[in-house]
Formats: structure tokens, C-alpha cells, sequence
């Protein structure tokens, strides 16, 4: 009998979770109808105290309590981005983020500057670069972060909230008055002087605020890794004189073997937080150098800075007027080809044409970028219809003699 | 006392979170081998994944929001040192985190088990907007939570798993290291116990 009813009870309930009635659940056993609806009431009872919900403030501490924990236990080999004296304040910093930033784990991770969450999302990011156990790993957790400051950064720039931000992308294009990093447009503030290593290719990190305008108005640009060539002047254990320049050689850097003082070579340098040089990878070349011998690494003042220049298939220094070596002024005139997926210009000549539809991601007062294209503005530029930042229009445009290109008509087509 | 249970129950989500558990045992594996290298990534994901079970597990069995958080990350914590030791979970991950979260309750409520009723206070989930609504609601969720004290630590074990996380006959037996027709007689004594507490203590 016992058992008969336990599996009755066990036949209502499951009829209970399809959604019938408990009179309904109970029909199909009349004799055995009345024991269990008390059954089937206590268990409605015992559903009710049921949480279907969770606390996003308590699985956020619980997180960061766990990969406190979890840091702790974790060799001290493994890397923070803090400074060394800042980790014994680490735990403090953890605990005060959880208790005090009010953090609710999804939030925090969906936070941006400038939001209250935002610091418990980078504790937790520096909580899991302590936690690297492994090279690649560090190097997935880093490339990661970057990817997220570069989304929080338009993600800003379409809530037209300004923030102070800091994002390291690629240089895609420059221009006399910005960048374009990581498809994102990136103003100069006038007390940035740019090195003249930030050119097409490059890797920079830009410092500064997004501005309503949908742009990010830089007060600082520091060079993370560029391209350069040239032939190799010396080579000892640790660095390396490359046309005149000295770069650091790391463990980690790669170079093919057989390179020897006279080749010639194309390396790819990165510029670490103290300002070093070391070379990344480094391959003798074949035949004349690309460019001519890249120009010293110093401040230069914006203007002085080749506006536009034309996309280049391998981003080596640009020879500047008057800087290139005897002999090599014949290289220094060779066409370079186009960069692969931007718009082959490899063809244009001065006074060419473009004509292109596109939308508005901003609007200066010089220059507008246009589906990812800088095209500038001067007095006689036609515009119809006062498009905006989002607005589809359509571009007409006629190319330069420094290689940009002046908008003729920009008319606004989605309405 | 004939109970009347909140329109929102919740078998829907029951059957929801059912579907949501069907993993494969490499996933399983993968997650025990992140835990013991330390892997921040695993760590993450596998808490994110669990937590909300557990403090759902332990929300059920304390009523109290607060000390359900400190438990149940206290189980996470746990389950982190154990897999250090050698000691974690060899086979259900789930099953040894909710089997600890029980133990912990259990811990919990034999340290503080005089201070229980205050416990029981003003710190839970109403669910409802209206205040006399509310009062109502949290009332019964009182004279329900003391019932379900009144059970042997089992039968509350039991009835967390079906009733609060809403896990079949299979996976509670599972979990509880027991055959499903032991669970399904151990459902049906702790439903009678929770019917008789509730009716012998309607308040």
C-alpha cells in the first residue's frame, strides 16, 4: 500500500509540474485521493520556498572572494599588472570593491568607465592575470582585456558618454588632426606631439576621454610596436643596432637564424612600459630595402606628421624629406601596394574621384569618418540635409595631392 | 491548515533548469582540471555555473539571504581548497557541491541553532509588490520554513533538492548516493512529516 502510494505521489507531482491541478492529479487514483491532496498541498508548500531568482551582488563577491582565494593559493611567479608594493593592499582592494562598489557580478562585467562597477571589473581582471599559470594563458587573459577596453570604448562612444578611457589598438589611419585606432576615431589633443614611429601599422595605446562628438579626444599617445628596416650595424648578446637604432634581443624574441651585421632585415619592435625597444620577429630581406633608414624616434609636433598617408602593405618608417641616405632615393619613390582590405588606391592620382554611401560615425569640424573613411570638409563642401553621427549618406569626394581625400558633397540618404 | 501556494510556482523553471543540466563528462573532467590548475578561466566559469544552484540549495534551507551568500560561497571556497588537498569531487561535481552545501547548513544550524527564529527574520524573498501581500506571503514562508525544520536534516536534504532546485527523482538520488526508490519513500515520509509540522504548527 506504502509503496503504491509513493509512487502515486510521485505520478501526481510530475502532473503537478506539467501543470495540472492538484484535484486534477489526484482523479486518476480516487481511492488514495485524499492522502495524497494532503501530500500534494505539503509539497506546494515546500515549493514555495523555492528562489527562482539569484543575487547578482552576492554571486559577484562570491567570485571575487573565490579568485581571492584562488590567488592566494596560486605560486607567486604568476604576473600582476599591479606594482609590486600594491599587492599586499590587493586583498583590501578586492574586499572593498565587493562590499562597497555595490557589484552585481553580470552588471560589473557589463560596466564601463566612468560607472561605479567598473573597478571591481578590473579587480577581477587583474585577479585572473595573477591566476595565469601559463604564458599563453597570460597572453589569451591580456589579448582579451584589450579587446574589452576597445569595446567598452565604442560601446561609450555610442552612448555618447564621455569617460575617461585608456585602449591600445592598431594605428589604421593618421591624419593631421587624429588617428583612426582600432576603428575608432581618435582626436589629438594640442599638447600630444606624436613620435613619428605612430604611423599605419603601428601599435599605440591612446589615453584619453570619448567625447559626445563620438569621438575620443586623446591626451596622451604612447608607441607599443611598430615595423621598421634597415641594414643590421651590429648584433650582440642583447641588443641589436638595426639602421642606427638600438633595440633590445629578449628570449622571447624571434629571429630568423642567419642574419648577420650588413643584411638586411625588417623587424617588428615592441615599445614595453618602460619605454624599451626590443624586437619581436625580425627576417633578413631580399633585394632593396622597402623604405629608407627609418627616422630616430622623437617628439615631433603634429603637423610635422605625413597627413593621410596612403595605405602601405608593410608599415616601415617613412623616409622624410631631406632624411633619406645617398643612393636610396630611388626606393624612398617606390610605389608601395596597397594594404589588404582597405581600398586599393594603389591607382589614383590626384584630382581622382570617389563616390560611396556609407554611415556617419563622426562629424568634425575639419574632417568627417565616413563607413571608416576620413574625408575632410573645407568651405566649399556641400552638405544636405544636416546628417548626423548614424546617418547614412552618400560621399563625393576628390583625392588630394597628400593623399586625403576632400569631401565635395556629403548628402544624407536615409530619410 | 490548507496551504495556498503562490500563483508563480515553479515547475516551469524546474523544467528549464533540467534541460540546462544535461552535460557531457568531458565537460565535467575539464572543469575539475581547471579548478586543480588554477586556471582563471575555469575558476570563473565554473562558479558562475554552479553558484546559482548552490545558493538557491542554501537559500532554500537557511530562509535567510545573507548567511545564504556567506554559505554558499563558502562552498565554493571549499570545493577550491579540497581540489588542492586531493580531495575533490571524483565524480558529480554538482552532487558534491550541494552534498557540502548540506553539510555546511547543517554546521550552520548547529552553531546558531538557538538564534534560528531571529534567523528567520525580515531578510527574505517576499515576492510581491504589495505589502499586505507581502506580509501574508512572508508569513506563510515562515510557518513553512519552521515546518521544514521540524524534519530530520535527510528529509530537508530531500526536499531542497526536489522542491527547491528541482531536481528529479534520478539526479536527488544520485546526488544522495541512494537508489530512486529510496528517495521516492524518503520524499513521501518528509512530505507527511512537512504535512503534519504544518498543521500541528500552523504559525
Amino acid at each position: 500500500m506504502t509503496t503504491r502510494l509513493e509512487d502515486a505521489l510521485e505520478a501526481c507531482l510530475q502532473s503537478l509540474s506539467r501543470g495540472a491541478s492538484v484535484e486534477s492529479a489526484v482523479s486518476a487514483f480516487p481511492d488514495l485521493a485524499d492522502e495524497l491532496r494532503s501530500l500534494l498541498q505539503a509539497a506546494q508548500a515546500a515549493s514555495s520556498l523555492a528562489s527562482s531568482g539569484v543575487s547578482r551582488h552576492a554571486l559577484v563577491r562570491s567570485r571575487i572572494r573565490l579568485l581571492q582565494r584562488a590567488a592566494a593559493i596560486a605560486p607567486a611567479r604568476r604576473r600582476s599588472l599591479w606594482p609590486a608594493l600594491a599587492r599586499p593592499a590587493l586583498a583590501g582592494l578586492v574586499a572593498a570593491a565587493a562590499l562597497f562598489l555595490g557589484g552585481a557580478g553580470l552588471a560589473a562585467a557589463q560596466s564601463l568607465p566612468g560607472d561605479s562597477l567598473y573597478p571591481a571589473k578590473l579587480v577581477v581582471e587583474d585577479l585572473m592575470l595573477r591566476l595565469a599559470s601559463s604564458p599563453e594563458t597570460l597572453l589569451q587573459l591580456e589579448e582579451s582585456n584589450t579587446e574589452r577596453r576597445v569595446d567598452e570604448v565604442r560601446r561609450l562612444l555610442a552612448l555618447r558618454r564621455v569617460a575617461p578611457v585608456s585602449f591600445a589598438g592598431e594605428v589604421q589611419q593618421v591624419s593631421s588632426d587624429g588617428l583612426i585606432v582600432s576603428e575608432i576615431d581618435v582626436r589629438l589633443a594640442p599638447e600630444v606631439r606624436l613620435v613619428s614611429d605612430v604611423r599605419v601599422g603601428s601599435s599605440v595605446e591612446v589615453l584619453g576621454n570619448t567625447e559626445v562628438t563620438g569621438a575620443v579626444m586623446a591626451h596622451d599617445v604612447l608607441l607599443r610596436a611598430f615595423d621598421m628596416s634597415g641594414s643590421v650595424d651590429s648584433i650582440g648578446p642583447e641588443t641589436w643596432v638595426i639602421a642606427g637604432r638600438s633595440v633590445a634581443v629578449r628570449p622571447e624574441s624571434n629571429i630568423v637564424a642567419g642574419v648577420s651585421v650588413g643584411d638586411r632585415v625588417a623587424a617588428r619592435v615592441r615599445v614595453d612600459h618602460t619605454g624599451e625597444m626590443w624586437i619581436e620577429r625580425a627576417e633578413e630581406i631580399a633585394g632593396p630595402l622597402p623604405t629608407a633608414v627609418p627616422v630616430p624616434i622623437l617628439p615631433a609636433p603634429i603637423a610635422t606628421q605625413t597627413p593621410m598617408p596612403p595605405p602601405q602593405a608593410e608599415a616601415s618608417p617613412d623616409p622624410e624629406p631631406g632624411e633619406s641616405e645617398p643612393g636610396e632615393s630611388e626606393e624612398t619613390e617606390s610605389p608601395e601596394p596597397p594594404n589588404e582590405g582597405e581600398e586599393d588606391n594603389s591607382g589614383d592620382s590626384e584630382g581622382e574621384e570617389l563616390d560611396f554611401t556609407g554611415v556617419v560615425q563622426s562629424i568634425g569640424g575639419s574632417q568627417w569618418i565616413v563607413d571608416g573613411r576620413v574625408v575632410r570638409i573645407d568651405g566649399d563642401t556641400e552638405i544636405r540635409d544636416d546628417p548626423e553621427v548614424g546617418d547614412i549618406v552618400r560621399v563625393k569626394a576628390r583625392l588630394q595631392s597628400d593623399g586625403g581625400w576632400l569631401a565635395e558633397k556629403i548628402e544624407r540618404e536615409d530619410d | 491548515m490548507v496551504y495556498c501556494a503562490p500563483r508563480r510556482m515553479l515547475w516551469a523553471p524546474v523544467l528549464h533548469r533540467r534541460v540546462q543540466r544535461i552535460n557531457s563528462m568531458t565537460d565535467k573532467e575539464q572543469e575539475l582540471r581547471g579548478l586543480e590548475s588554477l586556471d582563471p578561466h575555469a575558476i570563473e566559469a565554473l562558479h558562475d555555473r554552479y553558484y546559482p544552484e548552490v545558493y538557491r540549495y542554501v537559500l532554500y534551507r537557511l530562509g535567510d539571504l545573507d548567511t545564504a551568500e556567506d554559505v554558499a560561497s563558502d562552498v565554493f571556497v571549499r570545493l577550491l581548497e579540497a581540489t588542492q588537498a586531493g580531495r575533490g569531487p571524483r565524480q558529480s561535481l554538482r552532487g558534491w557541491l550541494l552534498g557540502t552545501a548540506h553539510h555546511m547548513v547543517m554546521d550552520h544550524f548547529r552553531r546558531f541553532y538557538a538564534g534560528r527564529e531571529t534567523m528567520l527574520g525580515d531578510n527574505l524573498p517576499s515576492g510581491a509588490d504589495d505589502p499586505a501581500h507581502a506580509l501574508e506571503s512572508m508569513e506563510q514562508r515562515h510557518a513553512v520554513q519552521s515546518a521544514l525544520g521540524r524534519l530530520t536534516q535527510e528529509q530537508q536534504h530531500a526536499l531542497a533538492l526536489r522542491f527547491g532546485g528541482g531536481y528529479s527523482l534520478e539526479e536527488t538520488a544520485d546526488m544522495m548516493g541512494k537508489k530512486v526508490n529510496a528517495i521516492k519513500a524518503l520524499q513521501f515520509r518528509a512530505l507527511g512529516a512537512l504535512r503534519r509540522a504544518l498543521t500541528e504548527h500552523p504559525s
